[in-house]
């Protein structure tokens, strides 16, 4: 743990001078990240303490801003600047969650139905293609409508709108590596199909399935977003960037820094997500250019 | 037609109603129909609005939530209507008087044709009504007409309606609500999916066109009996997203949307080339207090949650000062409203005392349901009031639900102790909305022997001026009980562009008839 | 072959009953339609009357085997908002939302072919990251919040495009492009991936060995081989796409099935949430197949593996 490895090392410099994309990508989920772990330092006021004396004030640069709420107040007087950074623990877990989540039971999914195949390994791609023929917004309506909104539900919708993708791609990446001559040597001499999974088989998915994971948690961002849009996100008052993006929609034309400014932040953060996936993509497997 | 000319139909009125019997009218002056103009030209012009929300049927029997009653009255009458003020008036009914408890008579009004030239006359009114509480129809107004047993023709321009109990309502409900009159012969020709979207009333406009979601056309019935209306074609686009509705009102799309966010009042008062207009909506917001439950069966704790919420604050930051505080769950434009009955200060200190002598002197926790998709916001209140329950020591886990998902927890009870919600007091009476609130089920779990048979009283008295006087106690007494969270009124808030003449409604109807265009 | 047909038939019939199941089911269980239906002052006994009246108080099962029974009849009930049967109130809809879907996709590829071709033919350039980089941009944005601000700018501001609503060509634009903006972006990296193997495969070398243009190598050898994966993608991206029509219409009005079903899902209008949900997850289901069986078409080789 010292050290990171030098082959690692020359690798992420050769990906830096090859794609300053993913070099950009890279640092900007930094931010992010550290802005959600150091919320508490960083935020200036309780992000979800109203105080209906100082609503929709503006940002400290316009007329009639202050520097006590440096990106202006909300509807209810709460710290914009606050709830921003807040908001991106939020967000992020979420979306963090879900897709890891979606990665294990997809992983799991995959696996069994490329390794393993027959009648379980069928019906599991049956699945899979019962979940992929639903418009993924309608199907979370469906199930944030039954459940509720809240925290927890939104991770486990997420999940159902995205383990799918990681079963497709392990199932064939899995159906070929069972072919491949390695594996079935190893198999000839009479490893276990546990050993072979663990030893040879998910370490030559470990690089796909973190591109995925990260194209998936940019996904769910914006999902989350387009669900809070339609009244069916993150209960209030939890600050989450779709959420502000959405509550700021009314008050565009009057305040529009409620709005505009997670509007940046989830711009910003999936432009980030997606530079760093695609820099990993190249990086860690050319092989899954097409694939994903 | 003598009865087209105003003055004629002003005597006719005023000699025919008995002035206790006007239900919901103090002034006889205001009572009655806006009198049309008797010079008035043919209609002419074209007129485009934009709206929320489109009916979800031309089945006056089948509407499901306000949004629809109060659009199809366009192409329908009742048997009473409300004038402007939101007065109870004649409309297709010129009169109508109690013979007994049980029995209401209605007087019709002679000559008036429906749409494709059918008569209207006492056999339609029994077609209507026997229609509405025969369950084959399935009626989703059935039960605001559940009072009625039957319906008797005594001539063809008079009918009895004869309730099951003592129905002092009955009026209103045979008027704008779920009295609007079908034509036997079109009902039964088209049948149950055809009069969704093939309406033939005698109302004001014909239904020209209909492309949900889309467009919905209608066209100026010329034959009106209260003189055709001003407008030639009216054409409604169902515009969902605010900031559309009202780009489309500010690009000359169409000249009227409603409604309208009230953050975006001032902004669009300063456009000079829109008619901002506002006017108190009978919708009354409310905390619903789950009385059964520790520690809300303490009426010390249910004063301390009114203590504790600023609602003036909560009018005036979203709702810019458009909305009237409410001391209790009478709307301010309702019968018997009693501005003397003052509502609850703001006062945390004084919330914190109250726990205190409850015995919660450190508060405790509890859960608070809202929800989103429904006719009005709630969710935004409820989130303020939330911030201030925690002001005052509470520890308050906000739930959010959607609308669809909301109703069946609330009808099956399984509601947070407390929760957000609107009534639209369409009856303009308050003992409809208080005997709801107060049902003891439903969500609503607040009872009282003693304002039951307060209600029973009032609902006995015809003279709506000594009804008006006894819901005073009322009132008191529900401010001391303080059963809900006493909260507000808000605006109904309609944008139009100047080259249309519009008055608003009180009672949120979108009557159109008055509807004209500017010279 | 024909083998294969029938199996991938089969699969594809299997995964619609899964579909019905699953519309029924999701409706179901999130609770009955009663509250919404009813008028405020509706009491308990009022409630129990409803639902019997409509069935709502049989067992699950029972409900979901008249739905079935129904369903193959093309018989989706009547609905409880409307008034009248949800199959023709849905198929009314659907040329609104086709329109929609496939100008999108129509604008998605002709933004995205000439872009991914630029950024292949100047890999690592400057050209290239800005047509990535343009890209991804598309893949960021929320697209309902684009279509807000589109609405301002391009409505109110600049009075260049209607705000809203169905009618002629120009109502299309905005909705069209909120729709397209996300997968152009995926189009656009996709034809630059494609076109780069593309561009180092022989018989392109070929060509320009010979002295042909570069603009004939690219457009007569290149680009067609580059194309099919394209059409591929498109096509499995049908249900995505459908699920983005579902917001842009809300936030457009535009009249199609996703609106439609956004409401009938929040008015808890059952009949018409089972008949569209069931009608739009079996035209994906019906698209894929289509894809497929093109692919075996054009490919034989895969029907192998």
């Amino acid at each position: 743990m010292a050290a990171i490895p030098a082959p690692l090392l020359a690798r992420a410099l050769r990906l830096g001078r090859r794609s300053p994309l993913a070099v950009i990508g890279a640092v900007i989920v930094g931010l992010v990240i550290m802005a959600a772990v150091a919320a508490p330092l960083l935020a200036t006021s309780d992000p979800i303490d109203q105080d209906l004396t100082v609503v929709l004030k503006p940002p400290f640069w316009l007329e009639d801003g202050s520097v006590q709420h440096p990106l202006g107040t909300d509807h209810l007087g709460r710290d914009v600047y606050s709830r921003l950074v807040y908001g991106a623990q939020i967000s992020l877990t979420i979306s963090v969650l879900a897709a890891l989540l979606g990665a294990v039971v997809g992983v799991v999914a995959g696996l069994v139905a490329g390794y393993h195949g027959g009648r379980l390994g069928a019906i599991i791609m049956r699945i899979v293609d019962l979940n992929l023929a639903f418009p993924l917004i309608l199907l979370a309506l469906a199930v944030v409508a039954l459940l509720g909104a809240s925290l927890k539900n939104l991770v486990i919708v997420m999940t159902i709108t995205t383990w799918m993708i990681y079963a497709r791609v392990v199932r064939g990446l899995t159906l070929a590596l069972r072919e491949r001559e390695f594996v079935q040597a190893v198999r000839a001499l009479g490893a276990h199909d546990a050993r072979i999974i663990t030893r040879h088989v998910l370490p030559n998915l470990l690089a796909p399935i973190l591109v995925i994971w990260t194209l998936e948690v940019a996904r769910v961002i914006l999902m989350e977003s387009a669900l809070s849009f339609l009244g069916l996100g993150v209960p209030p008052p939890t600050p989450t960037w779709g959420r502000m993006l959405a509550e700021g929609r009314d008050y565009l034309t009057v305040a529009g820094w409620i709005s505009i400014f997670p509007g940046i932040a989830i711009m910003v953060t999936v432009l980030g997500i997606n530079f760093l996936g695609d820099g990993l993509r190249d990086l860690l497997d050319p092989q899954l250019r097409r694939q994903t | 037609m003598i009865n087209d000319h105003p003055r004629l139909r002003a005597i006719i009125s005023r000699r025919a109603i008995p002035r206790a019997l006007l239900v919901g009218t103090v002034a006889l002056g205001l009572a009655l129909a806006p009198a049309p103009d008797p010079a008035a030209a043919a209609p002419t012009g074209e007129v485009t609005i934009g709206l929320a929300a489109e009916p979800n049927t031309f089945d006056p029997h089948l509407t499901v939530g306000r949004n629809t009653q109060i659009f199809i009255v366009n192409v329908y009458d009742g048997l009473t209507a409300r004038d402007a003020q939101g007065k109870l008036v004649p409309a297709l009914a010129t009169s109508w008087k109690r013979l007994n408890p049980t029995t209401w008579q209605f007087t019709l009004r002679k000559g008036v044709r429906f749409h494709n030239g059918d008569e209207f006359n006492a056999d339609a009114v029994k077609f209507t009504l026997d229609r509405a509480i025969n369950p084959e129809t399935k009626a989703t107004v059935s039960s605001e007409l559940s009072t009625i047993a039957r319906t008797e023709v005594v001539d063809p321009f008079t009918v009895n309606v004869i309730t099951k109990t003592p129905d002092f309502l009955l009026p209103v409900r045979l008027g704008e609500l779920y009295g609007l009159m079908l034509s036997p012969k079109h009902t039964n020709a088209v049948g149950k999916e055809g009069i969704a979207i093939k309406p033939n009333g005698t109302g004001p406009f014909k239904l020209a066109a209909w492309a949900k979601n889309e467009r919905l056309v209608l066209e100026a019935n010329e034959q009106y009996w209260r003189g055709a209306p001003k407008v030639k074609k009216i054409t409604v686009r169902p515009i969902l997203e605010d900031a559309a509705r009202i780009a489309a009102l500010q690009a000359g799309e169409v000249d009227l949307i409603a409604p309208i966010p009230h953050v975006r009042i001032a902004e669009l008062k300063r456009n000079e080339k829109l008619v901002i207009k506002t006017i108190a909506a009978p919708r009354i917001f409310h905390v619903t207090i789950d009385v059964r439950k520790p520690p809300f069966d303490n009426v010390k704790v249910r004063q301390a949650l009114n203590h504790a919420v600023d609602v003036n604050a909560i009018l005036k930051s979203l709702y810019f000062g458009y909305g009237t505080r409410l001391a209790t769950v009478v709307d301010k434009g309702a019968l018997g409203y009693d501005p003397k009955v003052p509502p609850y200060p703001y006062d945390p200190a004084k919330a914190k005392a109250l726990l205190a002598e409850a015995g919660f002197p450190n508060g405790f926790e509890t859960e608070f349901d809202s929800f989103t998709g429904s006719i009005a916001d709630h969710a935004k209140p409820a989130e303020a009031i939330v911030g201030y329950l925690q002001k005052i020591g509470l520890k308050v886990k906000p739930n959010v639900f959607e609308f669809g998902a909301f109703g069946p927890r609330r009808v099956a009870n399984q509601t947070a102790p407390l929760f957000i919600y609107s009534i639209g007091n369409a009856y303009l009476e308050p003992s409809w909305v208080i005997r709801w609130l107060t049902q003891g089920g439903l969500g609503m779990h607040y009872k009282n022997a003693k304002l039951d048979e307060m209600l029973t009283r009032i609902e006995a008295t015809d003279d709506p001026r000594k009804r008006a006087e006894q819901y005073s106690d009322v009132q008191k007494l529900l401010r001391t009980e303080a059963p809900f969270i006493f909260l507000f009124q808000a605006d109904a808030v309609f944008g139009m562009s100047t080259r249309i003449d519009y008055t608003p409604r009180p009672d949120e109807t979108q009557w159109l008839y008055p509807l004209g265009l500017k010279k | 072959m024909r083998a294969y047909i029938a199996a991938r038939l089969a699969t594809a019939v299997l995964v619609v009953l899964g579909v019905s199941i699953v519309s029924f089911c999701l409706t179901f269980l999130s609770g009955d339609p009663a509250e919404i239906m009813l008028p405020p002052g509706a009491t308990a006994e009022h409630i129990a009357k409803f639902r019997a009246e409509w069935g709502y108080d049989d067992p699950l099962l029972v409900q979901y085997g008249r739905f079935l029974s129904r369903a193959v009849q093309g018989d989706f009930g009547v609905s409880l908002r409307h008034g009248q049967s949800s199959l023709p109130l849905i198929a009314a809809r659907l040329p609104a939302t086709l329109q929609l879907t496939v100008t999108a996709m129509l604008l998605a590829i002709v933004l995205a072919v000439p872009l991914g071709v630029l950024a292949a033919t100047h890999r690592g350039g400057p050209l290239d990251l800005l047509a990535m980089g343009v890209a991804l941009l598309g893949q960021s944005v929320p697209n309902f919040w684009l279509a807000i601000m589109m609405i301002l700018l391009f409505a109110v501001s600049w009075g260049l495009l209607p705000t809203s609503g169905r009618g002629g060509p120009a109502h299309v634009v905005m909705p069209a492009v909120a729709i397209a903006i996300n997968l152009m972006a995926l189009l656009t990296r996709l034809v630059r991936t494609t076109m780069i193997e593309v561009l180092a495969e022989d018989y392109v070398r070929t060509g320009r060995g010979k002295g042909l243009r570069e603009v004939m190598v690219l457009t007569r050898h290149a680009l067609p081989n580059a194309l099919i994966p394209l059409v591929t993608v498109v096509g499995l991206q049908f249900g995505y796409i459908l699920g983005g029509a579902v917001v842009i219409e809300t936030v457009f009005t535009w009249p199609g099935v996703g609106l439609f079903t956004i409401q009938a899902i929040l008015n808890r209008d059952y009949p018409v949430v089972q008949a569209s949900v069931f009608i739009l997850a079996t035209g994906v289901v019906l698209i894929n197949l289509i894809v497929d069986l093109l692919y075996v078409w054009l490919d034989p080789r895969i029907r192998l593996g």
